[in-house]
């Protein structure tokens, strides 16, 4: 917003002319009152500096709760053992409705065999839970839509019943839209880090899509074009497992008259996936999950126990890989000789 | 003289001024047996003390601690003929924790404080928020034959969170910076349910594994009422106004009744 300076006595708009200070015009007029300036009022443009950020009177800034940024997640990911799980699937396919019924669940207690050990990020949790908790008002469980933008990671650590040792895991959720984008423009995925970096890659397939015959065919071609995609690409790298989860299996089993078809429908999928991936990851399995049921027609986290042990198995990164002892044939005569004798003992 | 110092932790109305009430009065009415013994009367903020005691022997709520900080309540004590050591203890406002989880902001005042060596953590059995689900009341309303009603949505707040995750978050927040620096090497934790309503406890799991994994760090006595095995700070004790039905006894029977001598450790 501009202001005028109403000053009496001969003035000029231009802020840096000294004309009213008994000095020269500054556009060269030698006659103050030709140059369109003079005479007009100063006009004042108030300065668009950014003020410095004042210090909090109220203390210490704690560390944030919300999830967290690549970078942060990269510092996490040198503090101890992590298994990192990227969610992949369209838009309303159930990324954070899975992620926010895991933790959901681990407030009652052990999941799978693996208990709440401590999360840096449960704001965010709490955040994504809310809409499916009494509190939200509503009568039924919704979940709010991913922004897009960078990937955003949810943390919990956790420890195995029968183990002390806690192991972190990340899940990276990133909004749906930008794996849809994966069918029109592959080398995208090469600017998603968490896909390379992922012990599970975990790939969705929406039930509620399932069900309608028309949709479910373009629900197989999606899964198996990502697929495709990753691989091809190059952000599935061999030692990573693979999860194709169906959604929201009380949306499925609430149809009597399509649910045979859906199911039946998945399991072509993951028999078509296994015949064309299965060598690329170390290990392909399904699972039916109801993370956030919005009808009675499943139990709340159903499933969700097989997936979540699966998640935190232990990475087959860290497996050994076995290698081959080669008898490459020694170039000297006498270096032929150790093996000559070994030979002949044998024999 | 050694220097002990506990900071008591709690949400809003979670017992902690109720508590040091209570300890004040067992200490100077010697009319119960315990373990630790007043070496003077002379105390840092007596006023308060007694007033806060005034009110307990009244069975009368105490009124909420407003002033985060500004009340460290010390105390010259011995157990048996062992030296005499100081105990500090902050009456610190619930207010302050729950800004910490909300706003992620703490008090210079209470910073301070809870760089203490010895923590105690309350919690009020009768104050447990549990997570509710929308589809476990829609269950109980189809098995009712009730429709579900909705109202308004309600957007997120961090203030609606349940009682495990405050604490939780809490509890994780002393252990990472800015807060972790100067604690001692071997803090010990307490964990009170309270007793006229100990089996609410069993409303709150409380993440127990999250004590577990911080056993290596974190050495923690958790306990029930009775049970105490703080060391040897504070006598055996969960402390809580007097139930209606138990008003008309006097303080010490009624002290003697919330912490009975079979439970002595």
């Amino acid at each position: 917003m501009e202001e005028t300076d109403e000053n009496s006595g001969p003035q000029c708009a231009n802020p840096d002319c000294k004309i009213a200070s008994g000095g020269r015009c500054l556009e060269g007029f030698s006659e103050a009152s030709a140059c369109p300036q003079f005479g007009k009022a100063l006009v004042i443009v108030p300065s668009t500096t950014a003020q410095a950020p004042r210090p909090s009177a109220s203390g210490l800034q704690l560390p944030h709760a919300e999830a967290l940024s690549i970078s942060e997640a990269t510092a996490l990911l040198r503090q101890g053992p992590c298994n990192v799980i990227s969610l992949v699937g369209p838009f309303d396919s159930g990324k954070t409705s899975l992620i926010a019924g895991m933790y959901d669940l681990l407030q009652r207690g052990p999941v799978g065999g693996y208990a709440f050990a401590g999360s840096s990020t449960m704001h965010s949790f709490e955040r994504a839970c809310h809409d499916s908790r009494r509190e939200s008002e509503r009568n039924e469980a919704h979940m709010e839509r991913t922004e897009r933008g960078e990937v955003l990671f949810f943390h919990v650590d956790l420890v195995g019943e029968d183990c002390e040792a806690k192991r972190a895991a990340l899940f990276g959720n990133r909004a749906g839209e930008e794996y849809s984008m994966v069918q029109d423009e592959p080398d995208c995925v090469k600017a998603y880090p968490e896909l390379k970096r992922s012990d599970v890659l975990t790939v969705l397939v929406d039930g509620a899509k399932l069900l309608d015959a028309g949709e479910r065919h373009q629900v197989r071609a999606q899964v198996r074009f990502t697929l495709g995609v990753f691989v091809e690409v190059g952000v599935a790298p061999p030692w990573q497992r693979l999860a194709l989860v169906l959604t929201k299996l009380d949306a499925i089993r609430k149809s009597e008259a399509a649910r045979e078809g859906a199911l039946r429908y998945f399991e072509t999928l993951i028999a078509s996936v296994r015949t064309e991936y299965a060598a690329k990851f170390a290990d392909v399995q399904a699972f039916t999950v109801a993370a956030s049921p919005k009808t009675t027609n499943a139990d709340r986290g159903e499933g969700m126990a097989e997936l979540l042990r699966y998640w935190m198995a232990e990475p087959c990164r860290n497996t050994p890989a076995g290698i081959e002892v080669a008898d490459v044939p020694k170039e000297r005569a006498f270096g032929r000789l150790s093996s000559l004798a070994a030979a002949r003992a044998s024999s | 003289m050694t220097k002990h110092d506990i900071v008591v932790l709690g949400l809003p109305g979670s017992g902690k001024t109720t508590f040091l009430a209570a300890l004040w009065h067992l200490l100077t009415s010697n009319e119960v047996e315990t373990k630790l013994s007043l070496v003077t009367l002379k105390a840092g903020e007596v006023a308060h003390l007694n007033e806060i005691a005034s009110l307990w022997r009244k069975a009368k709520v105490q009124e909420r601690t407003l002033h985060a900080g500004d009340r460290t309540v010390t105390m010259s004590m011995r157990t048996g003929t062992a030296p005499e050591f100081q105990l500090s203890f902050p009456d610190l406002a619930g207010e302050s924790f729950q800004q910490m989880w909300e706003t992620r902001e703490c008090a210079s005042e209470v910073a301070a404080s809870l760089r203490s060596s010895n923590v105690l953590l309350f919690i009020h059995a009768d104050k447990i928020k549990a997570p509710g689900w929308i589809i476990d009341d829609a269950e109980d309303a189809e098995a009712a034959g009730l429709p579900v009603e909705a109202g308004k949505p309600v957007p997120w707040n961090a203030r609606l969170a349940p009682t495990q995750v405050k604490l939780v978050d809490l509890l994780q927040s002393l252990r990472a910076p800015p807060l972790e620096g100067g604690r001692a090497a071997s803090p010990s934790f307490c964990l009170h349910g309270i007793r006229r309503q100990a089996q609410g406890c069993h409303r709150i799991s409380i993440w127990p594994r999250i004590f577990r994994c911080s056993a290596s760090t974190w050495p923690m006595a958790s306990t029930r009422p009775g049970m105490s095995r703080c060391s040897g700070l504070v006598p055996k004790a969960a402390f809580t106004t007097r139930p209606a039905s138990l008003r008309k006894m006097r303080p010490s029977a009624f002290a003697r009744w919330m912490f009975p001598p079979s439970a002595s450790p």
